[in-house]
Protein backbone atom coordinates (compact mmCIF):
# COMPACT_ATOMS: atom_id res chain seq x y z
CA UNK A 1 0.00 0.00 0.00
CA UNK A 2 2.74 2.41 1.01
CA UNK A 3 4.80 1.44 -1.97
CA UNK A 4 2.05 1.96 -4.50
CA UNK A 5 1.10 5.34 -3.07
CA UNK A 6 4.63 6.58 -3.68
CA UNK A 7 4.54 5.09 -7.14
CA UNK A 8 1.36 6.95 -7.95
CA UNK A 9 2.91 10.14 -6.61
CA UNK A 10 5.99 9.45 -8.74
CA UNK A 11 3.82 9.00 -11.79
CA UNK A 12 2.11 12.32 -11.10
CA UNK A 13 5.42 14.02 -10.39
CA UNK A 14 6.84 12.79 -13.69
CA UNK A 15 3.83 14.03 -15.61
CA UNK A 16 4.05 17.34 -13.79
CA UNK A 17 7.74 17.58 -14.68
CA UNK A 18 6.89 17.16 -18.36
CA UNK A 19 4.24 19.87 -18.17
CA UNK A 20 6.65 22.17 -16.35
CA UNK A 21 9.23 21.62 -19.05
CA UNK A 22 6.83 22.67 -21.78
CA UNK A 23 5.59 25.66 -19.77
CA UNK A 24 9.16 26.67 -19.08
CA UNK A 25 10.19 26.53 -22.72
CA UNK A 26 7.29 28.69 -23.85
CA UNK A 27 7.61 31.18 -21.00
CA UNK A 28 11.34 31.61 -21.58
CA UNK A 29 10.74 32.09 -25.29
CA UNK A 30 8.01 34.66 -24.68
CA UNK A 31 10.28 36.57 -22.32
CA UNK A 32 13.00 36.36 -24.95
CA UNK A 33 10.73 37.91 -27.57
CA UNK A 34 10.53 41.01 -25.39
CA UNK A 35 13.95 41.40 -23.78
CA UNK A 36 16.08 39.28 -26.14
CA UNK A 37 16.89 35.55 -26.22
CA UNK A 38 20.25 35.82 -24.46
CA UNK A 39 18.82 38.25 -21.91
CA UNK A 40 16.04 35.77 -21.24
CA UNK A 41 18.56 32.95 -20.75
CA UNK A 42 20.37 35.18 -18.28
CA UNK A 43 17.20 35.90 -16.30
CA UNK A 44 16.26 32.23 -16.29
CA UNK A 45 19.61 31.21 -14.87
CA UNK A 46 19.63 34.03 -12.35
CA UNK A 47 16.16 33.17 -11.06
CA UNK A 48 17.13 29.50 -11.03
CA UNK A 49 20.26 30.27 -9.02
CA UNK A 50 18.29 32.17 -6.39
CA UNK A 51 15.60 29.55 -6.13
CA UNK A 52 18.03 26.63 -6.03
CA UNK A 53 20.07 28.48 -3.43
CA UNK A 54 16.99 28.78 -1.22
CA UNK A 55 16.39 25.06 -1.50
CA UNK A 56 19.94 24.03 -0.65
CA UNK A 57 20.67 26.69 1.97
CA UNK A 58 20.66 24.26 4.83
CA UNK A 59 23.10 21.99 2.97
CA UNK A 60 25.74 24.67 2.48
CA UNK A 61 28.30 23.33 4.88
CA UNK A 62 31.73 21.74 5.13
CA UNK A 63 30.47 18.56 3.46
CA UNK A 64 29.40 20.54 0.44
CA UNK A 65 32.77 22.28 0.28
CA UNK A 66 34.50 18.92 0.40
CA UNK A 67 32.28 17.51 -2.34
CA UNK A 68 32.91 20.51 -4.56
CA UNK A 69 36.67 20.03 -4.36
CA UNK A 70 36.33 16.53 -5.77
CA UNK A 71 34.35 17.58 -8.82
CA UNK A 72 36.40 17.43 -12.04
CA UNK A 73 36.68 20.91 -13.51
CA UNK A 74 35.29 19.90 -16.90
CA UNK A 75 31.92 19.16 -15.29
CA UNK A 76 31.50 22.83 -14.48
CA UNK A 77 30.92 23.43 -18.17
CA UNK A 78 27.33 22.30 -17.60
CA UNK A 79 26.44 25.94 -17.06
CA UNK A 80 27.73 26.89 -20.51
CA UNK A 81 25.55 24.27 -22.17
CA UNK A 82 22.57 25.37 -20.15
CA UNK A 83 22.86 28.95 -21.31
CA UNK A 84 23.24 27.94 -24.96
CA UNK A 85 20.37 25.45 -24.65
CA UNK A 86 17.92 28.08 -23.41
CA UNK A 87 19.29 30.66 -25.83
CA UNK A 88 18.75 28.47 -28.88
CA UNK A 89 15.31 27.41 -27.67
CA UNK A 90 14.39 31.08 -27.20
CA UNK A 91 15.38 31.75 -30.80
CA UNK A 92 13.67 28.70 -32.27
CA UNK A 93 10.34 28.42 -30.41
CA UNK A 94 8.86 31.76 -31.53
CA UNK A 95 9.45 30.74 -35.15
CA UNK A 96 8.57 27.05 -35.18
CA UNK A 97 6.16 26.83 -32.26
CA UNK A 98 6.40 24.41 -29.38
CA UNK A 99 5.27 21.20 -31.09
CA UNK A 100 7.74 21.42 -33.95
CA UNK A 101 10.59 22.66 -31.77
CA UNK A 102 10.11 19.89 -29.23
CA UNK A 103 9.71 17.30 -31.98
CA UNK A 104 12.99 18.25 -33.64
CA UNK A 105 14.91 18.57 -30.38
CA UNK A 106 13.53 15.24 -29.19
CA UNK A 107 14.39 13.35 -32.37
CA UNK A 108 17.86 14.83 -32.45
CA UNK A 109 18.43 14.02 -28.77
CA UNK A 110 17.26 10.43 -29.30
CA UNK A 111 19.68 9.94 -32.18
CA UNK A 112 22.55 11.51 -30.29
CA UNK A 113 21.69 9.51 -27.16
CA UNK A 114 21.84 6.23 -29.01
CA UNK A 115 25.18 7.19 -30.58
CA UNK A 116 26.66 8.47 -27.36
CA UNK A 117 25.48 5.37 -25.49
CA UNK A 118 27.01 3.15 -28.14
CA UNK A 119 30.46 4.63 -27.65
CA UNK A 120 29.97 4.99 -23.91
CA UNK A 121 30.78 8.69 -23.79
CA UNK A 122 30.87 10.18 -20.30
CA UNK A 123 29.34 7.07 -18.86
CA UNK A 124 30.74 4.16 -16.86
CA UNK A 125 29.47 1.68 -19.44
CA UNK A 126 28.68 1.31 -23.11
CA UNK A 127 25.13 0.68 -24.23
CA UNK A 128 25.47 -0.69 -27.75
CA UNK A 129 22.90 -0.09 -30.47
CA UNK A 130 20.41 -2.85 -30.99
CA UNK A 131 17.45 -3.47 -33.30
CA UNK A 132 14.93 -2.10 -30.80
CA UNK A 133 16.74 1.21 -30.48
CA UNK A 134 17.25 1.50 -34.22
CA UNK A 135 13.57 0.73 -34.76
CA UNK A 136 12.79 3.43 -32.22
CA UNK A 137 14.93 5.95 -34.06
CA UNK A 138 13.22 5.12 -37.35
CA UNK A 139 9.80 5.54 -35.72
CA UNK A 140 10.87 8.83 -34.23
CA UNK A 141 12.18 10.14 -37.53
CA UNK A 142 8.99 8.98 -39.22
CA UNK A 143 7.00 10.74 -36.54
CA UNK A 144 9.00 13.92 -37.03
CA UNK A 145 8.39 13.86 -40.78
CA UNK A 146 4.65 13.44 -40.20
CA UNK A 147 4.68 16.31 -37.73
CA UNK A 148 6.52 18.49 -40.24
CA UNK A 149 3.92 17.70 -42.86
CA UNK A 150 1.11 18.63 -40.48
CA UNK B 1 12.58 27.67 -41.51
CA UNK B 2 15.47 25.36 -42.34
CA UNK B 3 17.80 27.53 -40.28
CA UNK B 4 15.61 27.25 -37.19
CA UNK B 5 15.13 23.53 -37.72
CA UNK B 6 18.89 23.04 -37.84
CA UNK B 7 19.29 25.09 -34.69
CA UNK B 8 16.70 22.92 -33.00
CA UNK B 9 18.52 19.80 -34.15
CA UNK B 10 21.74 21.23 -32.71
CA UNK B 11 19.93 21.78 -29.43
CA UNK B 12 19.01 18.10 -29.40
CA UNK B 13 22.67 17.20 -29.41
CA UNK B 14 23.37 19.72 -26.66
CA UNK B 15 20.50 18.26 -24.61
CA UNK B 16 22.09 14.81 -24.74
CA UNK B 17 25.54 16.08 -23.92
CA UNK B 18 24.46 18.32 -21.06
CA UNK B 19 22.25 15.57 -19.66
CA UNK B 20 25.35 13.38 -19.35
CA UNK B 21 27.42 16.13 -17.79
CA UNK B 22 24.69 17.05 -15.32
CA UNK B 23 24.30 13.40 -14.47
CA UNK B 24 28.02 13.07 -13.78
CA UNK B 25 27.98 16.24 -11.73
CA UNK B 26 25.00 14.93 -9.82
CA UNK B 27 26.89 11.79 -8.92
CA UNK B 28 29.36 13.99 -7.03
CA UNK B 29 27.10 16.48 -5.29
CA UNK B 30 23.51 15.35 -5.84
CA UNK B 31 21.02 16.59 -8.42
CA UNK B 32 19.77 19.65 -6.58
CA UNK B 33 23.22 21.01 -5.75
CA UNK B 34 24.24 20.08 -9.28
CA UNK B 35 21.36 22.16 -10.57
CA UNK B 36 22.49 25.02 -8.34
CA UNK B 37 26.05 24.83 -9.71
CA UNK B 38 24.65 24.62 -13.23
CA UNK B 39 22.62 27.80 -12.69
CA UNK B 40 25.46 29.69 -11.01
CA UNK B 41 27.93 28.91 -13.79
CA UNK B 42 25.22 29.67 -16.32
CA UNK B 43 24.44 33.03 -14.76
CA UNK B 44 28.11 34.00 -14.78
CA UNK B 45 28.56 32.82 -18.36
CA UNK B 46 25.45 34.64 -19.58
CA UNK B 47 26.58 37.78 -17.76
CA UNK B 48 29.94 37.58 -19.50
CA UNK B 49 28.32 37.13 -22.90
CA UNK B 50 26.10 40.14 -22.29
CA UNK B 51 29.02 42.26 -21.12
CA UNK B 52 30.95 41.57 -24.30
CA UNK B 53 27.94 42.69 -26.29
CA UNK B 54 26.52 39.39 -27.52
CA UNK B 55 23.00 40.34 -26.51
CA UNK B 56 20.83 42.34 -28.87
CA UNK B 57 17.84 42.94 -26.66
CA UNK B 58 17.20 45.34 -23.84
CA UNK B 59 16.33 44.89 -20.20
CA UNK B 60 13.04 46.72 -20.35
CA UNK B 61 10.78 45.14 -17.78
CA UNK B 62 7.79 47.44 -18.09
CA UNK B 63 4.55 45.76 -18.88
CA UNK B 64 5.90 42.21 -18.87
CA UNK B 65 3.57 39.75 -17.15
CA UNK B 66 5.10 38.59 -13.89
CA UNK B 67 4.84 34.93 -14.76
CA UNK B 68 7.26 35.43 -17.67
CA UNK B 69 10.01 35.42 -15.04
CA UNK B 70 9.33 32.11 -13.33
CA UNK B 71 11.03 29.94 -15.93
CA UNK B 72 14.14 29.49 -13.82
CA UNK B 73 12.05 28.44 -10.85
CA UNK B 74 10.15 25.85 -12.89
CA UNK B 75 13.45 24.35 -13.98
CA UNK B 76 14.54 23.78 -10.40
CA UNK B 77 11.13 22.31 -9.53
CA UNK B 78 11.60 19.93 -12.42
CA UNK B 79 14.82 18.63 -10.90
CA UNK B 80 13.16 18.08 -7.52
CA UNK B 81 10.24 16.21 -9.08
CA UNK B 82 12.65 13.99 -11.00
CA UNK B 83 14.66 13.35 -7.87
CA UNK B 84 11.55 12.26 -6.07
CA UNK B 85 10.21 9.99 -8.77
CA UNK B 86 13.27 8.15 -10.10
CA UNK B 87 13.97 6.04 -6.99
CA UNK B 88 10.39 4.76 -6.94
CA UNK B 89 9.63 4.03 -10.58
CA UNK B 90 13.00 4.17 -12.29
CA UNK B 91 14.65 6.58 -14.73
CA UNK B 92 13.12 5.01 -17.83
CA UNK B 93 9.54 5.33 -16.60
CA UNK B 94 10.15 8.90 -15.48
CA UNK B 95 11.63 9.79 -18.86
CA UNK B 96 8.72 8.27 -20.75
CA UNK B 97 6.06 9.90 -18.60
CA UNK B 98 7.83 13.25 -18.79
CA UNK B 99 8.05 13.02 -22.55
CA UNK B 100 4.39 12.18 -22.86
CA UNK B 101 3.32 15.11 -20.70
CA UNK B 102 5.74 17.44 -22.47
CA UNK B 103 4.36 16.56 -25.91
CA UNK B 104 0.80 16.89 -24.67
CA UNK B 105 1.43 20.24 -22.99
CA UNK B 106 3.29 21.53 -26.06
CA UNK B 107 0.31 20.61 -28.23
CA UNK B 108 -2.08 22.48 -25.94
CA UNK B 109 0.20 25.52 -25.75
CA UNK B 110 0.45 25.74 -29.54
CA UNK B 111 -3.19 24.98 -30.27
CA UNK B 112 -4.56 27.61 -27.90
CA UNK B 113 -1.69 30.05 -28.22
CA UNK B 114 -1.03 30.05 -24.48
CA UNK B 115 1.62 31.99 -22.60
CA UNK B 116 2.41 34.28 -25.49
CA UNK B 117 2.66 31.60 -28.14
CA UNK B 118 1.21 32.17 -31.56
CA UNK B 119 -1.75 29.92 -32.36
CA UNK B 120 -0.65 26.85 -34.31
CA UNK B 121 -3.61 24.54 -34.63
CA UNK B 122 -3.16 20.82 -34.22
CA UNK B 123 -3.81 18.59 -37.17
CA UNK B 124 -4.22 14.84 -37.67
CA UNK B 125 -0.72 14.75 -39.16
CA UNK B 126 0.78 16.44 -36.13
CA UNK B 127 -1.04 14.16 -33.72
CA UNK B 128 -0.06 11.06 -35.65
CA UNK B 129 3.50 12.32 -35.88
CA UNK B 130 3.69 12.97 -32.15
CA UNK B 131 2.24 9.55 -31.46
CA UNK B 132 4.89 7.92 -33.61
CA UNK B 133 7.56 10.03 -31.95
CA UNK B 134 6.30 8.88 -28.57
CA UNK B 135 6.44 5.25 -29.70
CA UNK B 136 9.95 5.71 -31.05
CA UNK B 137 11.07 7.31 -27.78
CA UNK B 138 9.69 4.44 -25.75
CA UNK B 139 11.56 1.94 -27.94
CA UNK B 140 14.82 3.85 -27.61
CA UNK B 141 14.47 4.30 -23.85
CA UNK B 142 13.35 0.77 -23.15
CA UNK B 143 15.87 -0.66 -25.59
CA UNK B 144 18.83 0.58 -23.61
CA UNK B 145 20.94 -2.41 -22.72
CA UNK B 146 24.25 -2.70 -20.97
CA UNK B 147 27.30 -4.05 -22.69
CA UNK B 148 28.94 -6.86 -20.77
CA UNK B 149 32.32 -5.71 -21.95
CA UNK B 150 33.79 -2.36 -21.09
CA UNK B 151 36.82 -1.12 -22.98
CA UNK B 152 37.03 1.85 -20.66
Amino acid sequence: MFQSRDQILSLLASLAAGILLALMMQINASLGKIIGPLESSFVVHLVGTIFALLLILRHLNQDFARQIKKVPIKLYTCGFYGVVLVLIANVVVPHLGMVLSVAIVLTSSLVSSVLVDHIGLLQPQKHPMNPMRIMGLLCAIGGLILTLKG
Amino acid sequence: MLFYSLLAALNGGIVTFSRLINSSLGSYVGSLKGSFINHVVGTLFATMLLLIGMGNGHFQFEGIPLYYFIGGMLGVFLVTFNNFAVPFIGAAAVAILMLFAQLLASSVIDHFGLLGAKVLLLSPFKLAGLGLLMLGSILVIKGKTTSKQNDG
